[in-house]
């Protein structure tokens, strides 16, 4: 389906986890997926699943004490063993980053044009007049308006909203292939984040960039990704396109999220919600991670182990019984 | 992280020794105080007198120990009463605001300007020279630092939505201040307090050694310090081992303080 | 008739600032500019917005926890705008609230034993009366005794909030306002804790006020649903109806930029321009700027509330007199 120069970054068997005084903690057990270009990639989980761990990791954004095993191949060269110097080059230039909480991501003592402006004198070879146009025309294509005013403003006096658009200026500034957004319109109103998206796939449609848009909202999800991982305690347990996961979903957890979430149809019923928690970090399961919760769950399913295999065409599951639903 | 306990077992280790040095004091000296001798007057440090003897003859070991008595309990006392009214002051800055916050802070920022040993002085020949005129000077110095770090807790923690929570379910103020928000900014208070303990300390040898704080036959290490002074030079360790005891409590207590400090940013 | 537990009239919440220039008078910032709205016995009410719209500014002040500028707040008949001391402290257990932020709603230094117990306490109830009083209440919101001795740090969000809940509902109070308080869980717990308030209202009998920001979560829980903006209710309808018939040109931004399949609306109206400063709101309707069918009339006088159907209110020209 995919030709192998059409593939941007391909990530195998990755593994991560933290050493701390009081032992090794895994936050990813196994993660593998794709991504081609001109694509967008949802990763959607809830919080401890890994999901924001596994994005720090294509950057090599990781604190020291975490260990990465596995391959982020990435046009072919894998980041997980490159050296710092190389992938320095690559971080803004080839892969960006767009944060969540745009105030803590912007440096408050910075103008935010300075910011921008310092990406492209990092990865580009433009002098300082050509970078301040180019910068004034990145923040016209994001959206942000009297260009030239808001160049020399500071975080601070700019809105949520705004911030954001200068977060993701920031992030394509170089043109980059692949645009990492670790939930990016979750700290924003509605009505704001309607726009960002908009932004975000325009972006994606007129420059090309492929996007690994990471977010625990199913709708968001919905809205602006081609493709879907789900993540559950620290394994993708089902991908798709966005179509066939919320047609017809092929894991329990997966239907079980997308049952939860209130809709005009269950309006005056009982949402359906999954019993129990997620599993901490610490615990080791056998089987299956997500047995404990499962309503269909078979004794095999504490015993065994299941792997990521193919169900249908373009949609894996790590479910025995997947071909059941 | 280890590395940032030393202060804490430093500061543990002073301040035991001294305090093990104290209790004992209670019980047992090798000499009495006020015990003169004229032939041993001056006598360097022998076995017979570790410390050797001041201008009366008398052992300094045996003050030095009973000295420290005198050093903690200035400081214990001086503290407890900066901390009572000092937290208790702060507190209610803190969580009322408005004029009452204003007007405490504005004393206590007059207070603070005014320098302490000065007021101490005045305080002194006030109301009398003496240990414990010396305390409640040096308690009263101490009060505006201890309601400052305790207001700033409180300003901070009566926004938490706990604190709101309280209130709506019908908590008294009273109650709120003390058992809810208390426990919560205390930790910055206890440092503080190690750092007064020893601040205190010193103060009392500053005031001891103008003459007006412990007034003779009680030692003091502060006196001991302003007597040794002329004699500097036939009996050095006179007035080196009173400094080096002030030395040590007050480094003990800051390395405490520093140790504490540093355990409680680690829990963060 | 329906019994009406709770009405508000003109609520007006204004912070002043401080006076910068000596003779200029400092402005305000007007955080509640009016807002007018009943709620029955029995019934969920929904007051939804983005942020800065006033809606927890709405929730803190009805419960007292702020003093009002302006205006009057009716409990079950009762004035209770200006109460005071011993008479405020005795509608505590009528109405009480349930907060979003579970990490700072509990004390991080108290057992969950101890936090219980407060309120009860400040209500003069003796020890054995509140042992045997959380002991009953602890399984209503699916917890154990074991949970008694725990911190809240040991808990998680989905447990904090329902000893938030607890906390508040043990002195069985009528009324409860609910300021956001699955806005920082993960769905699927949030599924839980709403199927759990959902729960205690039948079998307790109670009337929530539900303050969000998700406007699917308010669709579905809440009954009648007000929008806020800037400090105002621009729209007031039952869920359907504001959802289905929506007539302020606000409320069908908002509703349309619900992401993924929006049921409710087909096109996405995507607003330009940046939410509102409350600093220095605009003249006129506070909308004005930034609506697709702004008038010129807009710009100049305000419009006033107009029930536009049977208990379907809009504030707006566009249906005013003056069109």
């Amino acid at each position: 389906m995919f030709e192998k120069d059409n593939e941007l970054l391909k990530i195998k068997n990755l593994q991560i986890s933290f050493n701390t005084p009081s032992g090794t903690f895994p936050a990813v057990k196994d993660v593998s997926f794709e991504v081609n270009r001109h694509h967008i990639m949802g990763i959607v989980g809830e919080s401890g699943c890994g999901k924001s761990v596994t994005s720090l990791s294509i950057m090599k954004l990781l604190p020291s004490n975490a260990v990465c095993k596995g391959t982020i191949e990435f046009l072919g060269a894998d980041i997980n063993r490159m050296e710092e110097k190389r992938i320095r080059e690559l971080r803004g230039d080839d892969i960006s980053m767009i944060f969540q909480e745009p105030l803590t991501s912007l440096n408050p003592l910075w103008k935010v044009g300075k910011q921008i402006d310092e990406n492209l004198k990092m990865h580009t070879a433009l002098d300082k007049k050509g970078r301040y146009q180019e910068v004034l025309d990145i923040m016209k294509d994001v959206g942000l308006p009297d260009t030239e005013n808001l160049y020399h403003k500071y975080p601070h006096e700019l809105s949520g909203g705004m911030r954001q658009r200068i977060g993701i200026a920031i992030a394509i500034a170089c043109k980059p292939k692949l645009i990492i957004a670790d939930e990016p319109t979750t700290a924003l109103d509605v009505t704001i984040q309607a726009q960002i998206l908009e932004l975000l796939k325009e972006i994606n449609a007129t420059k090309g960039s492929s996007i690994i848009f990471i977010s625990h909202d199913l709708g968001v999800i919905k809205e602006i990704c081609q493709e879907v991982c789900v993540m559950y305690a620290g394994y993708i347990v089902e991908k798709a396109s966005v179509h066939k996961l919320f047609e017809a979903p092929k894991h329990p957890y997966t239907m079980g999220l997308i049952k939860s979430i209130p809709t005009t149809a269950s309006k005056g019923k009982r949402l359906f919600d999954i019993p129990g928690k997620v599993p901490s970090i610490t615990d080791t399961i056998p089987g299956c991670p997500f047995e404990p919760r499962c309503p269909y769950k078979k004794p095999r399913c504490a015993q065994e182990f299941p792997e990521f295999h193919p169900i249908d065409e373009g949609h894996d599951s790590r479910c025995f019984f997947a071909g059941d639903f | 992280m280890k590395k940032k306990k030393i202060s804490l077992y430093i500061g543990i280790i002073i301040i035991v020794s001294l305090l093990i040095l104290m209790i004992v004091s209670f019980f047992y000296t090798p000499y009495s105080v006020t015990e003169m001798n004229r032939i041993k007057r001056f006598s360097a440090p022998s076995s017979e007198h570790w410390f050797g003897t001041d201008n009366f003859g008398r052992d300094i070991l045996s003050r030095i120990m009973i000295g420290s008595q005198t050093a903690f309990f200035v400081g214990l006392v001086a503290v407890s009463i900066g901390l009572l009214f000092g937290v208790v002051i702060g507190a209610v800055a803190g969580y009322f605001g408005g004029w009452i916050d204003v007007f405490i802070m504005r004393i206590m920022d007059a207070m603070m300007a005014f320098p302490g040993i000065l007021f101490a002085l005045m305080f002194v020949s006030i109301f009398g020279v003496g240990i414990r005129n010396t305390i409640i000077a040096i308690g009263i110095m101490s009060i505006p630092s201890f309601a400052r770090i305790t207001r700033s807790g409180y300003i901070q923690h009566k926004e938490f939505e706990y604190v709101k929570n309280a209130r709506v379910k019908g908590v008294s103020n009273i109650r709120i201040i003390f058992s809810h928000i208390l426990p919560n900014v205390i930790s910055p208070i206890i440092v503080a307090a190690s750092m007064g303990f020893s601040s205190a300390v010193l103060s009392e040898a500053a005031l001891s050694f103008l003459g007006l704080g412990v007034q003779p036959p009680n030692p003091s290490w502060g006196r001991m310090l302003n007597e040794s002074q002329m004699y500097i030079s036939i009996a050095p360790w006179y007035a080196i081992v009173p400094g080096i005891m002030i030395t040590l409590i007050v480094l003990g207590f800051n390395f405490l303080g520093d140790g504490i400090r540093d355990l409680q940013d680690k829990r963060k | 008739m329906k019994e009406k537990i709770l009405e508000v009239i003109n609520l007006k919440k204004h912070y002043t600032l401080k006076r910068t220039k000596l003779f200029v008078k400092p402005g305000a910032v007007k955080a509640l500019n009016g807002i007018d709205f009943s709620i029955y016995k029995g019934e969920t009410f929904g007051l939804v917005g983005e942020s800065g719209c006033g809606k927890s500014t709405a929730g803190h002040t009805i419960i007292r926890l702020l003093d009002p500028t302006e205006g009057k707040i009716l409990f079950k008949g009762q004035d209770i705008t200006t109460l005071k001391g011993k008479e405020l402290k005795e509608i505590r257990s009528d109405i009480q609230i349930i907060f979003q932020d579970t990490t700072g709603a509990l004390n991080p230094k108290k057992t969950i034993e101890w936090i219980l117990n407060e309120p009860l306490i400040a209500h003069g109830i003796g020890k054995a009366e509140r042992t045997k009083i959380i002991l009953e209440n602890i399984g209503l919101v699916g917890l154990d005794e074991s949970y008694l001795k725990r911190y809240p740090h040991e808990l998680s969000g989905g447990q904090r909030q329902r000893i938030g809940i607890l906390s508040a509902l043990i002195l069985r109070p009528d009324f409860i306002i609910a300021d956001e308080p699955v806005s920082a869980l993960d769905v699927s717990v949030q599924a839980q804790i709403l199927n759990l308030m959902n729960d205690l209202q039948d079998k307790l009998g109670l009337t929530y006020l539900f303050i969000s920001h998700d406007l699917n979560v308010v669709h579905f829980f809440c009954d009648r649903i007000a929008v806020m903006y800037l400090g105002e209710i621009m729209e007031l309808a039952d869920a359907e109806n504001l959802y289905r018939k929506t007539y302020h040109p606000y409320t069908q931004s908002l509703i349309s930029a619900i992401p993924g399949e929006n049921e409710f609306m087909e096109e996405r109206i995507l607003l330009k321009g940046d939410a509102p400063n409350p600093l220095n709101p605009p003249s006129g309707c506070f909308f004005h700027p930034r609506c697709f069918k702004k008038m010129p009339v807009c710009e100049k006088i305000k419009p006033e509330k107009i029930e536009i159907e049977k208990d379907h209110f809009v504030c707006c020209h566009l249906y005013g007199k003056e069109r």
